[in-house]
Order: C-alpha cells, then structure tokens, then sequence
C-alpha cells in the first residue's frame, strides 16, 4: 500500500470519526433526552378563540382593539396608552426594569407575543382572560387611571371608535357603561390576540429531529445544542418552562426575591388569586361570553400560603428581545439570568417551598451555551 | 366537599358496595382502570380524559367497592402529591357524590412533569385512611 493511499485511509477514517461525533453532538443520541427535547414543539401550536370573548379571533373587533391600545386617551390624564408599556418596537414591553404609567410600578411589563395562549395573566395572574386583564391596567389608578364611565363615554363619543365599534359588533355602542367598556376590553384582547410568535432556530431543529432530518438537525449551532441539553437535562429548567411555549403558566419562587424596598414586598399570586377572586370581570362573573364553562381554573384555583411570593413563570420564547427579566427587572441580561441560576442562594428560596430550584454551578462555557439556547428561540420575523 | 356533600354521602355508607373488589370500576374499561385494594374494600378508579397531560385539568371518575358486596366507606378529600419536589396543586378538587360508591373528582391538575402521588382519604371526615397511587406524566 502507498503512502498516499494510507493517507487517503487514514483521512476517511477521520472523516467517519467526525461525522459519527458530530451526529452524536448534534442530534441527541439519548432517547430520553430527545423526547424530552420534542416536547417543546411543534411551534406554532393550533389555536381556539377565546369561548369567554365572543369578539375573540374577529378582525373587526382586533381593528377597534388595535385603536383602543394605541389610545392615551384612555388614562386619566391623556398621557398613558397601552402601547406606552407593551411598545410594538420592543416586542411589546417597554425595556424599563419596572414600568411606569401614572405613577411608578413595582413590576416589568411582561411581552404581549403569544399573549392568547395563557391561563392567567399578569405576573401575578390576576386576571384570567385577555379581556380581563386588558380592563385592569385602564382602571388601575397608578397605570392608567381611567375608569369604566370615562372608557365608555370615549367609545361613544369618538366617531372614529364609535365607527369600529359598529363595524365590529353590528350596532351602536351601548348605553350602559360597564357593557360597553367590557366590550372595548374584549376588542383589546382581540387585537392582542394577533401578535404570535413565529419559528425559530429551535424550532427548526426540533423539527428536523422529529423528522429524522439530518441537515435540519446539523444547521442548529453546536453552542445552543449543548445549551439546550443543560437545559432539558441537568438544569431541570423544562420542569417549569415547559411544552412549546416554554412554561407551565403556573406559579413558582426562584429566589430573586420579592422585598420591593423597606417595609414593602410584592406578595405575587397571593395577591393575584385574592383580586382575581374578587373581580367582577373573573370568568365566574357575569361578564363572560363562556356560561361558566370556560371557568373551571377558576373555580378550582386554590389559594394557599406557599403563594406568598410565587410570580407567574413566563415563555421564553423571543426571551432574547425581552430584557430586562424577572417580574422586577432587576435582571438585565440573560447572562444574568443564567447567571442567577447558576449561583441561586437557596437561603432565599422560602423554607419548605418546592425543591425546585438549585444553583447549577455552570462553568463559564456551560453559561455561554445556556445563553446560546436562549438567543436560538428567538422567531424570525420581528 | 361540603359538610352537607359528606352528609349525605355518610347515606351511602351505609349502603352495600357496588360490586365485588375484583372487579371494581370494570365498567372503567380494563385499559385505563386503576385500582387500589384494601382487605375491606377496594378503591378504583379513572382519569378523564384517560390521557393524562401536564398542565391540563382533568377528572377522575372513582368507584369504592366493599368487600363480598359489604359496606363502602366514604370518600372524604381527594389531592396529588409530587414527592419529588415536595408540593401539591395549585387547584382544589371538588367532590361529587353519585351514589352507590361512585364520586366524580373535577379540578385536578399535574402542572409539572414527573411522578405525581394521588392521594385519596377515605373513611370519615374525623377518621380516615390515606391510599396513594402513583401517576407519572411527561
């Protein structure tokens, strides 16, 4: 044998020992890791309007909903529109830690993309419908400050959304205040209800590993590939972020803490399950489209003492547009993020909580390919 | 349940079972039933939908059968357990007394993958005995 042809051996035996590394790198070997991986998809999921908003899905109603948010006039004083705190260029949050309408909030704007998936609402999950939670932050004094006379007497009196409300519900806007502004409330959920995630990289690679698809499984960056075994596998960070949307929408304590300042805390969903028990506009009450058979959450929600300082779990899906994290925003990068987990003082975590959470103790890489992951859920359309 | 709910099951105490405890919830369907026995008695039951998926609410449908036809006791509370984690649900069950042994149990909820434990307290509302099944959901 010549030693060209040894060579030409000894470079296909490299080449196969690549391309087996590589298959085993790239397409999850492990059975149970890939099932675990599949779980999360496929993206977009299908979608049933809203049985509880009869406007739910209808595109007139969205063009009224979609006027409604970008109208300050709905605050107080003229200066707050919900398009002040969900801005369409930040992917519908504001950027800031903590939002600010009228006054100061102690909480950050959670994105609006892939709103119409979720059970609750709100870091504290107030509210469980869209059109629920649209109506909160107009009538809460230190967002928006309106009220429901002030909605009402806008939609009635503006020609404009006076003319999309006809459009939308057939009819001249009504006479009663309350049915008219949950009426607006319903339009806004409506047009919330079109800003939907597309497909990511993840999503591609997920797929082609459904498929058996070798390119589509290959194109996946390495970094994020090793990012998402951590995070299907030893960060047990799917056991909350969960499914295709990436979370159960229930409620846990990661530690960040929820002491506001001195003498004040956020009690979280404490908090949220009391307001949403005492909302006339809950799906129990008379306002819903759904009879009562859209409420089965919540009449069965249960209010416990280990909700004290619970916040909502979010999608990470877009999670890299999102920033700054956490229901407080004091996080503001995912390096931070990732960060937190890695270091989480489970001095903080409440005593006898779920054993949840514990620091991952990730080397600076282990830290990068987290972040990898992350970034490789972001959707391709802005 | 209510005070009223386990009155008027404590009746149905008294009542003879259903069914023979070998083949208790059989109408379950062999495929999804499972059952839970115990010298006096056997405790059967399915979920609905028989599927169980995180996140999602479901109910379960659950037949208590005495033993050679004898008396049943009563279902007093019905919750889950993830032993792994050390919490329960965020949703409380509602209790429905059918009749003749049979309680439909609507609000539960597995909002996490992993091994859930199902508990179930029967007896009385002052005296009961706790049987767990285990349930794993993905």
């Amino acid at each position: 044998m010549t030693g060209r042809a040894l060579a030409r051996i000894a470079a296909a035996v490299v080449a196969v020992l690549l391309s087996a590394g590589a298959a085993a790198d790239a397409g999850a070997a492990d059975p149970a890791e890939t099932a675990r991986i599949l779980r999360h998809g496929p993206w977009p999921m299908p979608w049933r309007p809203d049985p509880g908003n009869r406007l739910s899905g209808d595109a007139a109603a969205a063009a009224l909903g979609r006027a409604l948010f970008a109208d300050p006039r709905l605050s107080a004083d003229g200066s707050v529109a919900c398009a002040t705190c969900h801005r369409p260029d930040l992917h519908w949050t504001d950027g800031r830690p903590r939002s600010a309408g009228l006054a100061a909030g102690d909480r950050n704007a959670p994105s609006l993309v892939d709103v119409r998936r979720w059970r609750w609402f709100g870091w504290d999950g107030a509210s469980d419908s869209l059109w629920a939670a649209s109506l909160r932050p107009v009538l809460d004094p230190r967002e928006m400050g309106g009220s429901i006379a002030a909605l009402a007497g806008l939609v009635r009196g503006d020609p404009v959304l006076a003319g999309l409300y006809r459009q939308a519900l057939g009819r001249a806007p009504l006479a009663d205040d309350t049915a008219l502004a949950v009426d607006a409330a319903k339009a806004l959920a409506a047009f919330q209800e079109t800003l939907a995630s597309g497909r990511s990289p993840f999503d591609r690679f997920r797929d082609g590993l459904a498929a058996g698809d070798a390119d589509a499984v290959s194109a996946y960056p390495a970094d994020a590939r090793r990012g998402l075994a951590l995070f299907v596998g030893r960060g047990n960070c799917s056991v909350c972020h969960l499914g295709p949307a990436f979370t159960s929408g229930e409620f846990e304590d990661v530690g960040v803490g929820y002491f506001l300042e001195r003498g004040r805390v956020d009690p979280g969903r404490a908090d949220g399950i009391a307001r949403l028990k005492a909302s006339p506009f809950n799906r129990l009450g008379p306002w819903g489209d759904g009879g009562g058979a859209d409420a089965a959450a919540t009449r069965h929600v249960a209010s416990q003492p280990r909700d004290f300082g619970l916040f909502k779990v979010p999608s990470l899906r877009n999670v890299a547009r999102t920033a700054p994290y956490m229901h407080h925003g004091r996080l503001a990068t995912l390096e931070a993020v990732v960060r937190h987990y890695s270091e989480v003082d489970e001095e903080r975590l409440h005593p006898g909580r779920a054993r949840l959470v514990r620091p991952l103790r990730l080397s600076e890489g282990e830290a990068a390919d987290l972040v990898a992951f992350l970034r490789s859920l972001t959707s391709d359309e802005r | 349940m209510s005070w009223r709910a386990a009155g008027a099951a404590a009746l149905l105490a008294l009542l003879p079972g259903p069914a023979l405890a070998t083949g208790c919830g059989s109408e379950f369907g062999a495929a999804d039933v499972r059952r839970i026995v115990r010298p006096q008695y056997t405790l059967a039951y399915r979920p609905e939908p028989a599927e169980l998926e995180t996140d999602q609410l479901f109910a379960l449908r659950v037949v208590l059968c005495g033993r050679d036809g004898g008396p049943v006791p009563l279902l007093v509370r019905v919750g889950a357990w993830m032993p792994d984690h050390g919490h329960g649900m965020n949703y409380a069950t509602i209790l429905t007394a059918e009749g003749d042994g049979y309680w439909r149990i609507d609000g539960m909820m597995f909002h996490m993958p992993g091994r859930w434990e199902l508990v179930f307290d029967v007896g009385t509302p002052l005296r009961t005995d706790r049987l767990v099944a285990e349930e794993e959901v993905e």
